[in-house]
């Protein structure tokens, strides 16, 4: 049984936004009607019924959409998926794993590793749905030991709607379909079809145990030269030492905040490639490298990081000035899968090949401490996540939609506010940023403000969608690449959806 | 009629010069008639004697990747105002405008829309629509807003104002889609309010491979609007309500015909249909009171018997006598000397039947639009690649064309409206 949620039904005024409060923009924005289905055969007929209607479906799964492709919908309806959860890590008599699109990540793998004592490479925070995440090419703290979400996935059952307005289901595979396979493991968000399952032959083993270790660095005493020490210390780490297998199972976090923060913070997991602490060589090695950034104690709690769980549940491992704590690898995951607070947000991306040029350094030290009267700016930041490893596996460019495999870090540049008359301050600040770090001579003229794909960059990523990028005609180059792939994506885009049922303001063009 | 050479000659060149100057469109309008005082007078004109004479005409062009192609002369900037005063069109302002294919004018006659015929609006898939205040002293336009239209709502062909004035609908030919914006008490025009996406397709591989809304109409009740789809043959009612549409019924055109532009009898009995794919003019009974077109009762050719290049009909119009109507040719590949051309057709009053009256082919260049003088004594005929508007007188007893003389000159002219 479908449920219809009108501008009537009390759960509407709720169910109308999703994560980013920005969405809907204004009421005229909203969907009339969500649609909340039960089960594949329920999303078919909903789906039919909204086609029928002439009305624009827009599908939700766990409503983390950045932008407002989903929220925005003025008039149409949303097609929630959010409670097709009944099949989550579900194993049938083909052993294969079934993972349904409501999925939320921290369900999701408590249910593979209680099950099956294995789990799925993707991001820590624990309400994102697997609908979008997944078919986005998700990535998490794992990746750069087990690679992408999408790199496991064998086969997808997906709702399209044919030339004459009809509603197909559709299961495909590399020899079933194989295009729209290929189109969903990693474009497959709100561009060809409603995904009403994701199957995975095998899993990766879940680690049996993880070392987390914390680093905070005191913006007071943070100089334009030190920071720019920290970021290239960074950055050739992951550039150098970090291509080595050995180190695939650590993954972290730089959390360069603005300097009203008061602390940037770099949170960093590890485990051996076997997924055990037996020897803590490398993570040491890598802190070690840090000194010379005067690194201190964390105070409070690092952006987007939930409380410290009990001492017990964890082993201090030393402290001063950093702190490694040995945790079960389920506890650490629990502990690290805070999702930030619904508030107002914008994100931008960049994926980076090499390591931090002095100029770049400069430039994100000169926005982290910019100062825009009556902002505030201290839950903004630019993170700055570790990546490669098993990612940068060259073969998966031919057969996911996951361009990028060469990087070596990924950026996600995020500013939180709570007032909508905010919004233009917070909106200039990131965007003068990004423009700033990505200007000229790093990047060609043509392409300036973008981290177009070339010797340094590698694009942006479409699971942090920013709409600013569709004022240069290139952008789906900066999210697909500039090797076809996107071509591609336009015929599968014209096969599968002909009439351009699924679309949104960064949809594949027909 | 027997097809007569085009009198205005090979090299256009020789008809350009009279731009920008009165005197000169005179020396080259010989045959303006010496009642032409106003576009209305005539005998014809008795159906429509309470409107007003036009001060003032605003055509639509192309500005870039025009359909069909242009003349190949420079580009238009957008739309183009002309002052007309005794039978003669001067230009007063171009108005920078991005493919503003269709125009109408608010009841009021004080504001005018244009759609924006293009596919990508500020890095966004859609087009847009722009509403302009009409200067009452001098015609010219000033621009109030220009709205996007519906996410990949790309490509609007077609646009009307609804009689109340307070609603604008457009038909979105690339998106395959309607929108409803409202129109505010100052002309502005409000987000879209209402979106209708179509599914579908028709049996020509490359004109119908998904819906393409190309006209969008209102009827007489004000409340119902009527609308054709080339991409799925088909004719849908729909009902506007709170600035929403609903359907309220499809009709079926021939398979592979591609319904582009409607008519309605001014009886509101019936409802015809340009089809450009396969060049005809279908008839439907209309009941006005339940909003429900017909059977189709009639089909009939626009080319004329013998013809045998490539079809593409285009235009519509209504004479408002409801004794006449006219539909356009536009050439695709071919030599026929009736390629570009109007087929006129006379009416039966008592059952709407069609009768061929006669081709009109002289000083004809892909005659995209038609534009019917407000009192009925001229047709006016636009072709985009010839850059010319051509006004025929229309001769009020027999409905057929006649006195052939250009009035202005506008670069890919594709829609005619007056105020």
């Amino acid at each position: 049984m479908t449920i219809t949620v009108t501008r009537q039904d009390p759960r509407y005024n709720t169910l109308k936004k999703g994560f980013n409060l920005r969405w809907p923009s204004a009421e005229s924005d909203a969907a009339s009607r969500i649609e909340l289905v039960k089960n594949a055969d329920d999303a078919a007929a909903a789906l039919q019924r909204i086609v029928d209607a002439g009305r624009r479906p827009t599908v939700r799964s766990g409503g983390h959409c950045y932008e407002d492709f989903v929220s925005n919908n003025p008039g149409g309806a949303i097609l929630d998926l959010s409670l097709l959860t009944q099949a989550s890590a579900e194993r049938k008599g083909d052993g294969r794993y079934r993972v349904a699109p409501g999925t939320q990540n921290w369900n999701g793998y408590l249910e593979l590793y209680k099950q099956h004592n294995v789990t799925l490479p993707g991001g820590s925070c624990y309400s994102v749905g697997a609908g979008g995440h997944i078919c986005g090419g998700g990535y998490g703290l794992l990746s750069r030991l087990q690679g992408l979400t999408v790199d496991w996935l064998s086969a997808v059952d997906i709702l399209t709607v044919d030339a004459r307005g009809k509603v197909v289901p559709r299961t495909v595979d590399a020899t079933r379909e194989p295009e729209l396979f290929r189109a969903c493991r990693g474009a497959g968000g709100g561009n060809f079809g409603a995904i009403t399952s994701y199957v995975f032959d095998t899993l990766p083993t879940a680690p049996r145990e993880v070392a987390l270790a914390v680093v905070a660095f005191d913006w007071a005493s943070m100089t334009p030269a030190r920071f720019a020490q920290l970021l290239a210390i960074y950055g050739d780490y992951w550039a150098t030492r970090g291509t080595s297998p050995d180190t695939w199972g650590m993954f972290s976090l730089l959390k360069l905040t603005h300097r009203s923060s008061g602390q940037i913070v770099m949170l960093t997991q590890f485990c051996n490639p076997d997924g055990t602490c037996n020897d803590l060589t490398v993570l040491h090695d890598f802190l070690e490298r840090f000194r010379a950034c005067t690194p201190v104690p964390l105070k409070g709690r690092a952006p987007g990081v939930g409380p410290a769980p009990q001492r017990d549940t964890g082993q201090l491992l030393c402290s001063k000035p950093h702190t490694v704590t040995r945790y079960d690898w389920l506890t650490a995951t629990q502990y690290l899968n805070g999702s930030g607070e619904n508030q107002r947000g914008k994100y931008k991306s960049a994926y980076m090949k090499r390591s931090f040029t002095a100029r770049e350094a400069q430039r994100i030290y000169t926005h982290l401490t910019r100062t825009m009267p009556g902002i505030d700016l201290s839950q903004s930041l630019v993170q700055v996540d570790s990546y490669g490893g098993a990612i940068n596996k060259p073969e998966r460019i031919d057969d996911t939609a996951v361009p990028q495999r060469a990087s070596i870090m990924k950026l996600q540049y995020q500013t939180y506010w709570r007032s909508a008359a905010d919004d233009a301050g917070h909106l200039r600040w990131i965007g003068d940023f990004y423009r700033d770090v990505y200007g000229t001579p790093d990047v060609p003229e043509r392409f300036a403000g973008t981290p177009y794909p070339g010797e340094r960059y590698e694009g942006c990523y479409i699971n942090y969608p920013d709409n600013d990028m569709l004022a240069h005609p290139f952008w789906p180059q900066l999210y697909y690449g500039d090797q076809g792939l996107y071509a591609f994506l336009r015929k599968v885009k014209r096969r599968y959806d002909p009439n351009n049922i699924f679309h949104h303001a960064m949809s594949v063009r027909p | 009629m027997p097809h007569s050479p085009n009198r205005f000659g090979q090299d256009r060149r020789a008809v350009m010069q009279w731009i920008g100057g009165a005197s000169a469109l005179g020396a080259l309008t010989p045959m303006v008639p010496a009642g032409a005082q106003t576009p209305d007078t005539g005998a014809a004109a008795t159906a429509a004697s309470t409107a007003p004479a036009p001060r003032f005409a605003y055509v639509g062009t192309y500005t870039s990747d025009a359909p069909g192609g242009t003349a190949g002369g420079p580009a238009s900037k957008g739309i183009y105002v002309l002052a007309i005063r005794d039978g003669s069109w001067t230009p007063v302002q171009t108005v920078a405008s991005a493919n503003p294919s269709f125009l109408a004018v608010h009841p009021s006659r004080r504001f005018l829309y244009a759609i924006n015929e293009i596919d990508t609006y500020q890095g966004l898939p859609t087009g847009t629509a722009e509403a302009y205040a009409i200067d009452a002293n001098d015609g010219r336009l000033t621009l109030l807003n220009r709205q996007p239209l519906s996410l990949s709502g790309v490509v609007p062909a077609h646009l009307a104002v609804s009689p109340d004035g307070r609603a604008l609908a457009v038909a979105l030919y690339g998106g395959g889609a309607y929108n409803v914006l409202p129109i505010e008490a100052d002309g502005r025009l409000g987000k879209v309010s209402g979106i209708v996406k179509e599914t579908g397709t028709g049996p020509d591989a490359q004109r119908q491979e998904s819906p393409h809304p190309h006209m969008v109409l209102f009827d007489g009740t004000g409340q119902r609007l009527l609308a054709t789809d080339l991409g799925t043959d088909r004719i849908n009612a729909f009902t506007l309500a709170d600035g929403q549409l609903a359907l309220l019924g499809r009709t079926a055109v021939a398979p592979g015909s591609g319904p582009r532009h409607l008519a309605l009898h001014p009886s509101q009995r019936f409802l015809y249909v340009v089809n450009e794919l396969d060049a005809t003019v279908a008839g439907f009974g209309y009941d006005a009171a339940s909003g429900k077109v017909g059977e189709q009762r009639q089909r009939v050719s626009t080319v004329p018997e013998g013809y045998t290049g490539p079809k593409n009909a285009a235009a519509l119009v209504m004479h408002p006598s409801g004794q006449f109507l006219y539909a356009s040719n536009r050439r695709l590949k071919s030599d026929h000397p009736m390629a570009d051309s109007i087929a006129a057709f006379r009416i039966d009053p008592s059952n709407g039947a069609l009768t061929p009256l006669q081709h009109w082919s002289e000083g004809l260049r892909f005659p995209r639009a038609l534009a019917m003088a407000p009192g009925g004594s001229h047709l006016y005929a636009l072709s985009q690649k010839g850059d010319t508007l051509l006004r025929l007188r229309i001769d009020p007893a027999s409905g057929r064309l006649d006195q052939p003389v250009q009035v202005a000159q506008v670069p890919a002219p594709v829609c005619l409206v007056f105020a």
